[in-house]
Formats: C-alpha cells, structure tokens, sequence
C-alpha cells in the first residue's frame, strides 16, 4: 500500500493557519474553563459529571495523548503516515508550514524546521548527550537564515504550500521510516530531527557537519533517551508487573516432591531465587551457547556443563540467565522449579581434609535428595589444580557417573586445557564455550548499564563515549574479553570526570582516561607529538650516529601510521635490521620505543637463540594443554601496543619463523589454548648479523648501504624463506661502524652521563681527549662495534665518580675532568 | 473550513481517551490477569499435580509419604482452582467496574 501524508490543516492559506493556530489553544483552554466552573461552581449534576470528565480528559491530553498518535505504529495500519505522528509533532511541522509561508520563501522551510526542533526539550536533550551546546547551535542557525538567498520569487500561496510541503516530503517521509526502524509507536520529535540530518539540503547538511550533528552522534542518543524511560523497566528487571508479587523461594517444588536442603541452604547462593527477585537474568548476546543449553534441556539430559571461557566473558551471566529461564517456566517440564545454587568449594576449606570432603559430601548427597538442586562450581580447575582441593574429584565423578545429579561448572580455556588433560572432562560435561561480545552486543549492554551508571553517579554518558570505549577496549585491551575490558574504562573514566567536576562523560574523557591508564595515544597527535613526528629522523639521530638509510625508513613508516594512514592488516610495521653486532640495531629500537612507545619498558625483547628447537614453539606461543604458557603471546595480550625485538632471528628453528608470516601478513596469531592474539598494534624489529662480513667489506669498498641493499636482499633468501622476506615492510641494513662514528657515541654517552649529573648532583664532567681516545680504545673492538662503550665508561668513569659522591667530594656547581696518563685521573673542580 | 478542523481536533482530543479507556485499559487489565494466572500455576499447577498424582511427598518413598500424597494434592488442586476462579472474579469486577466507572460516576455526581 502506497503510503501518504495528509494533515490538512496544513493546506490551510497562511490568515487561516493563524486563525486556526489561535483559536485551537483558546478553545482547549475554554473547555478546560467551561469544565472547571461546571464542577466548581455549578455543582449539579449533569454539569459536575461532565465537567470532572472533562477535566479527566484533558489532564490525559497533556501528560500522554500529547506524545501519541492517532493509530500505532506496532499494531495498526494505516495509508496516511500522518496518523502515526505525534501531536506534538504534527503542531511543530504545522508552525513550519505557517512560519515559512510568512517569509514567502519554501527554501527556508527545512531552516525554520531546525528552528522550531531546537525549541523543543526533546531534542535539547538529545543535544546535551552528545555535549553540543543548544544554544550555541540556535544562535547560529539564526545567523545563517536571513542570509539565505531566495531561490525564486513565489506569489501564489497554493503553489508556495505545494513547494514547501515538496521541500520537507523527503524528511517526513525519512521520518517515518526511523520509526519503524527504531520499533518506535509513534513517529516523535527525535525521528524528525535525524531525518532532518539525513535529508537536509546542502547549505543544511555543512551546517550540521560544521557543529558535529551527525547520525553518527544521534541516532544513538535517541535510542539511548528511549531505552531510559522504556527498556530499564521491561527488561532489565523481570518483574515489572504490580501484581507479579515475590515469594519467598523455598526448597519445595509446586507438586511437593522435592525434600529440604538445610545444608545447602547455608552455604551456597541461590540464584533462582535472585532470578526471581529480577536481580539478575538479564543477557545481551551469547544466543549460541543458549540455544546449546536449551538443546541439552530439551534432550531431557543431567544438566553437566562445562562453560570455558576467559574470565568476564559472560559464563556465570549465562547461568543466570538459566535460572531466569527456570524461573519463568520457559524451560522444558522436567526443570520446571528447579534451583540453581551457586557454591564456591574452596570457601569450603577449612585446613581440615577430611571436614571438606564430609562437607562436599553432604552438598552432593543434599543435592542428589532434593531431586531439584542443579549445582554450580564458578572456576572449577582452581578446585582440581590444587593439592588441597583435588582429592574431593573422585567423590564428585562418583556422583556424576550415577546420572543422579547435575552440576555446571566454569573454567577459564587454559584451565580446562590443563584440567582436561588430567581427567578426561569433555567426557563427562559438554563443555560450551563462552565467546566474548562482538563489538555491537557489548554497546548494547554497556548502553543499558550506562542507563545505572547515569543513575548511580550522577552523569550523563554520551553513546558516543560508551562506542569509544568498546572499541579502544577490543583494540588495546586484548588481555580481558568485551565488555569487562570496556566496562572497566568506562567506570575509570567516570572516576576521572566526577573528580574534575564534569558533568558528561564524553568520548574525549574516554579517550584520555585509556591513555593514561595505559600510555598509548588514542587523539589525533598533538602539536607536542606532530613535532616529534615531523622531526622524528633528528631525534632519532640524538642518540644514533650515521646510519642514514635506516633512521629514514623507520621514520617514514611511523609518520605514515600516525597520520592516520594506517595500514589495513598487520603490525604498525615490520622491519629486518641487518649488520654486524654493536653498530646500533637494538638502539635505534631501544630509541624508537622510547620516542614513540613512551619507554623502553615497551619493548617485548626475545632473544630467538633460545627458539632454536622445534619443541621451542610452545615457550612462544604456549601449549595446547595450558601448562606452558606462551612468552610472546602472553606479552603481547597484556601489552598490545609495543615494540617487539626479536634478536638474532635467523637462528630460531624455521617452523618457528614460519609462525611469524601469519603475524607479519594478518597482524594475529593463535596461542597454543586458541586464543587470537593481536598484534595489529605492534611494531616488530627483527634483528640479524647474517651477512655481516659481507657488509663490511662491501662498505670498506666504497660502496653505500643503498647500493647493496638489492643484494643483500638476494642473499637474505638464502638465510631466510623469501616468504618471510617478502613480508617484511622494510629490510635496513647498518653498516660497520667507523672511529669517527665511535667518538660521535661516546660524545652522546657522556653527553647523558653529564644530563644525570646535572639533575641529580647539579655538576658537569668534561673528558679530555686523551681520556676520550682511551675510552675508545677499551670499548672498541671491529668485530663487536661499540658494544662494550657502555660497560668500560661504566667501569672507568662512572665507578670512580660514585666513589667521589660517596665521599661527598663533589659539590653542587662543580665540575669533574677527566684526563688520560697511564691510568684515568679525575680533576674535581 | 478552520471551524471543520478544529472540530475534528477536539473530537480527537475524547476519540483518544475513549481509546485509551475501553482499548488500551482492557488490554492491560487482561494481561495482568494472565500473569496473575501464571502465577497461580506456577504454585498451585493443576496439571502439574494431577501429572504427580501418585507420587511420594518430599521425593521420600515411604508409606506415609505415598499416603499423605493424594489428599495433600486433592487439597493442593482445590486451593488452585479457588484461586483461579478467585482471580477470575476480581479481574472480571476490576474490569466491570472499570468500564461502567463513568455511567457509574453518574450516580456519585448526583449525589454531591
């Protein structure tokens, strides 16, 4: 059925609209009046009867029947679309007709319609969520109609009637169809307002982009505002009904065959009882392992479940939502009134052995008796991973190989793999594994729970921030599943803005609380950050000597990352630092970690001699059974934005270099348990002294890092797989370093050296150069660089100098030369 | 035309409460009656008690539990069939009263 808006009143000439616009309001306030003095003054009946009916009617008028429609969205059909908008919004969209026909220019229609939108306490608070400020906004929308030039000059009103009703059809239209996308009854103020953003006119559409009113940013308010007043009540609380009393739960079913379980009573948790109270039951997304318990109920089974899943993935949230299903009869009969009691074991334990197998004993006999008791043990391999607790699994593998009881348990994956591997459990549970929230269920649930925050601390939560949140959280916090990851900023962040007073948590607030929690940038960089990046080669060069061609690539690659030219798949970058030992591979990292990770502490450093077995993969990346864990992969789930060194990389065994082309190529791997690890946020230095000889003496040739590259390149594949070759963003080769370059790093060294002095004892140190020559003797070998420059300054210079601090003989301002005759000799100033 | 229109605005005005009155009110008043329903059964389940007929009280199986089993669940069935045609009743008045209130308010009005 081809859908139509009639309102005719707006069809009205503009004498008429004002006529109409007066006298409607004088009317209602007449009746109301009318209805007053006959109950007031009047007294008699029929007067009182129809005046209280009145007064009944209008009092409806202005609390509901304003914000309704004629006919429901939901439930009844209709060809007029009208039917379906709100009177408030039909008298709004009216004002606009009457409005724009008194300027005689249907070009500013849609302008007048945002006028009149931005009066209205619905869309102000639309605006407030997502920090616009209202007025602001008014104000310069009042600044940019008068200056709208006139399309064309109407003089026949019918036609400019036609014309603006042509100019604002689309968005009524658009209007309508949020409605019924958003499950909304009646078409409101808020869905003519985002089909205002959607189909706007150009001049429109730059001035909503200009003051960030986006759909974006309101169609989640909108839905936000709804679930406020609506969902809080349908849903998140079960029992919303004034008749749906509580009882009191007891231990006895509705035919009176279940028996008493004082014991457990006493010491677990029941949660059908909660369910019932409407405490909890409440689940946004983990349909599939739903619909896997409710098979297994159908199957009319003993409920024996494994959950497994990462902690905060929602497994004990899934077993109340059981006991809301049982609760509320939606499971099959054989479970009607059953109990779900929750009972930490451990808790159980009291030093006593043997007091705690009586007592697990007496829970499962209790359990089994009741004929209604489904137990649930939350983290189970903690009781069959410990000495202390394991002894009671033969007690309860008794039980559940009798049929007589049910039992759910939760493991985190490494805890079942190793509780698994030691008793058999995927033959006696069927285990279900818990996934985390994707992405939009976990917005979903943090936009309800925002709804109790908002609530319980007094703030309002833009969308905006809560996506923010999630995304940030399923980027860099890989180490927690959605939505605790995400929940856990969120209420960070709500500390941070209580404690300066904001009174909207944004996604800006978000934004900085995750960096400082964590230490990585999530703005735009900033004019302090845009300046390392720009100079980025000559920092760099501040504490590495030469090496041009390396300095260069690395810093082209970070530039192109933080410019937000981000590449699609993989690490930030991947690079392959070639040449002799000592020449400032692991310093460039060291320096790159520093400058953009925030501190050396980023680096994830594994020396790839210890991977030179094949067994050697399971350290990486962990065991299959959970008992080893993974170095690599362990790191980088707790730290997912850091530099990872891998030293000396051609000398792991090359199945464990073929572990790194999936990492290289799609930027994630599996650890041994089956998690996904990213490193999508990674930077990746692989070290190697493969062809160092090589190098050197191409260089002491004459010859320049960029003209042998192609070749070292060829002659890398015989070291590496060219697969692995290929995948690498960059191949940088150092050259050996030269006695100049060595003097230029001892001259940093001491540089820094003299940096601490100053800050810590406010004194200076000056070499000679007979001290500097001896320095570099001492810590200058051709084969080993300048490895050993550190350690001998370390040994001659800075041993004798904390002597002299112990001493207390040098004083602030002072200063300390050191000079070189047969053995170094310290001159304190 | 501007009379016509207003006219029709007004007359929507007492079309909405009547609907909000006779529709939306019934509506709501029946499904409180089917909660309350399920509520009873969920307690008192007729057919769940006429299913465990014969079985012993308190999942115990001795004679006193097969004995006391059939009358207790006599009575159990009795106090739920009370109970429905007890909530029946006062849904049925809630909805009676509910729908002649304003011819009944007539009668209150004449009074005062």
């Amino acid at each position: 059925m081809e859908k139509i808006f009639y309102y005719p009143q707006l069809y009205l000439s503009t004498f008429q609209k004002n006529i109409y616009r007066i006298l409607i309001n004088s009317i209602r306030i007449f009746i109301v009046v009318l209805a007053l003095s006959f109950l007031i003054l009047i007294k008699e009946f029929p007067f009182n009867f129809i005046g209280f009916w009145i007064l009944i009617v209008y009092a409806f008028y202005i609390f509901k029947f304003r914000k309704e429609g004629l006919k429901n969205l939901k439930t009844e059909d209709s060809k007029n679309i009208a039917d379906y908008f709100t009177y408030s919004t039909k008298e709004l969209i009216f004002e606009v007709f009457r409005k724009t026909e008194l300027t005689n220019d249907y070009t500013k229609s849609q302008f007048i319609l945002l006028s009149e939108l931005l009066d209205k306490s619905e869309i102000k608070k639309l605006l407030n969520r997502v920090n616009l400020n209202v007025l602001d906004i008014k104000k310069q929308l009042n600044n940019i109609i008068p200056e709208i030039e006139r399309f064309e000059n109407i003089d026949i009103k019918e036609s400019l009637n036609n014309l603006i009703f042509k100019n604002l059809e689309p968005i009524i239209f658009r209007a309508y169809e949020l409605a019924k996308e958003f499950n909304f009854s009646y078409v409101s103020l808020s869905c003519l307002f985002l089909a205002l953003i959607e189909k706007c006119n150009p001049i429109l559409n730059e001035f909503f982009n200009k003051n960030n009113i986006t759909t974006e940013n309101i169609k989640p308010s909108i839905l936000f505002e709804y679930f406020k007043n609506k969902f809080i009540k349908d849903k998140i609380q079960p029992h919303s009904s004034f008749l749906d009393f509580i009882p009191r739960r007891r231990w006895l079913n509705r035919t009176w065959t279940t028996s008493p379980t004082p014991f457990l009573d006493k010491i677990g948790i029941d949660l059908t009882y909660f369910a019932e109270k409407g405490e909890l039951g409440f689940i946004i997304g983990h349909k599939k392992e739903i619909e896997q318990i409710t098979a297994k109920l159908k199957r009319e089974e003993n409920l024996n479940i494994a959950l497994v899943g990462r902690e905060g993935s929602g497994r004990s949230t899934i077993v109340y939502h059981l006991a809301y299903l049982i609760v509320k009869d939606l499971v099959p009969e054989k479970y009607f009134d059953n109990r779900i009691i929750q009972i930490n074991l451990a808790e159980l334990y009291a030093g006593d052995p043997v007091e705690f197998q009586t007592n697990v004993n007496f829970i499962l006999t209790e359990a089994v008796h009741s004929g209604n008791v489904i137990l649930y043990f939350p983290e189970f391999h903690q009781i069959l991973l410990s000495p202390i607790y394991s002894p009671i699994w033969p007690l309860i593998y008794q039980y559940l190989k009798s049929g007589n009881i049910s039992i759910i348990t939760s493991f985190t994956p490494d805890g079942f793999s190793k509780s698994n591997s030691l008793f058999n459990l995927d033959k006696i549970f069927e285990v279900i594994e818990i996934e985390e929230l994707n992405e939009e269920e976990a917005i979903t649930l943090l936009t309800l729970e925002g709804i109790i925050y908002e609530k319980q601390y007094k703030i309002i939560i833009s969308p905006q921030a809560i996506t923010k949140a999630v995304i940030l959280a399923k980027k860099f916090l890989g180490h927690k599943p959605l939505p605790e990851s995400a929940r856990d900023l969120i209420k960070e962040a709500i500390g941070f803005a209580k404690s300066v007073n904001m009174k909207i948590l944004t996604e800006e607030i978000i934004g900085d609380t995750f960096s400082k929690l964590t230490g990585i940038p999530v703005k735009a960089p900033l004019s302090a950050e845009k300046y390392i990046l720009e100079n980025l080669e000559d920092i760099i060069h501040q504490r590495i000597v030469d090496q041009e061609y390396a300095v260069k690539e690395v810093a082209r690659v970070l530039r192109m990352y933080r410019s937000g030219i981000e590449k699609r798949k993989g690490p930030i970058a991947t690079f392959l630092f070639v040449g002799p030992t000592g020449v400032g591979k692991t310093e460039l990292a060291k320096v790159l970690a520093k400058i953009y990770f925030g501190g050396e502490d980023r680096i994830i450093r594994l020396d790839m001699v210890e991977f030179q077995n094949l067994e050697d993969i399971e350290k990486l990346i962990g065991s299959e059974d959970g008992k080893i864990t993974g170095i690599l992969t362990e790191e980088v789930l707790k730290n997912p934005y850091s530099l990872i060194l891998l030293d000396e990389f051609e000398k792991a065994h090359p199945q464990i270099l073929n572990l790194f082309l999936p990492i290289f190529d799609e930027g994630y791997i599996k650890d041994g348990i089956g998690r996904t690890v990213d490193f999508s946020n990674t930077l990746i230095i692989c070290t190697s002294n493969a062809l160092s000889d090589y190098i050197k003496e191409e260089i002491e040739k004459g010859k320049t890092t960029e003209m042998i590259a192609p070749i070292i390149r060829d002659k890398l594949s015989e070291v590496f797989r060219i697969e692995l070759l290929n995948r690498f963003s960059g191949i940088i080769i150092f050259r050996a370093l030269t006695i100049e370059d060595v003097k230029k790093i001892t001259d940093i060294l001491i540089r820094d050296i003299n940096g601490m002095l100053m800050q810590k004892f406010g004194c200076t140190i000056e070499l000679k150069d007979g001290a500097k020559d001896k320095i570099i003797e001492l810590g200058y070998n051709p084969i080993y660089g300048a490895r050993e420059l550190n350690r001998t300054i370390e040994r001659e210079i800075l041993g004798p100098l904390s002597e002299f601090i112990l001493k207390e003989q040098i004083k602030r301002g002072g200063k300390i030369i050191v000079d070189y005759k047969d053995k170094f000799i310290f001159e304190i100033l | 035309m501007v009379f016509f229109y207003i006219f029709e605005e007004i007359l929507q005005d007492f079309y909405k409460f009547l609907r909000f009155w006779y529709k939306d009110s019934v509506k709501f008043i029946f499904d409180e009656y089917v909660k309350s329903f399920s509520i009873i059964e969920k307690n008192f389940s007729i057919r769940l008690n006429l299913k465990n007929f014969f079985k012993p009280l308190y999942g115990l199986r001795s004679i006193e539990t097969y004995f006391y089993a059939i009358p207790f669940r006599i009575i159990l069935i009795f106090i739920s069939l009370i109970l429905h045609i007890l909530n029946t009743l006062i849904f049925l008045t809630i909805l009676i009263f509910w729908c002649l209130l304003p011819f009944l308010s007539i009668s209150l009005f004449k009074k005062t």
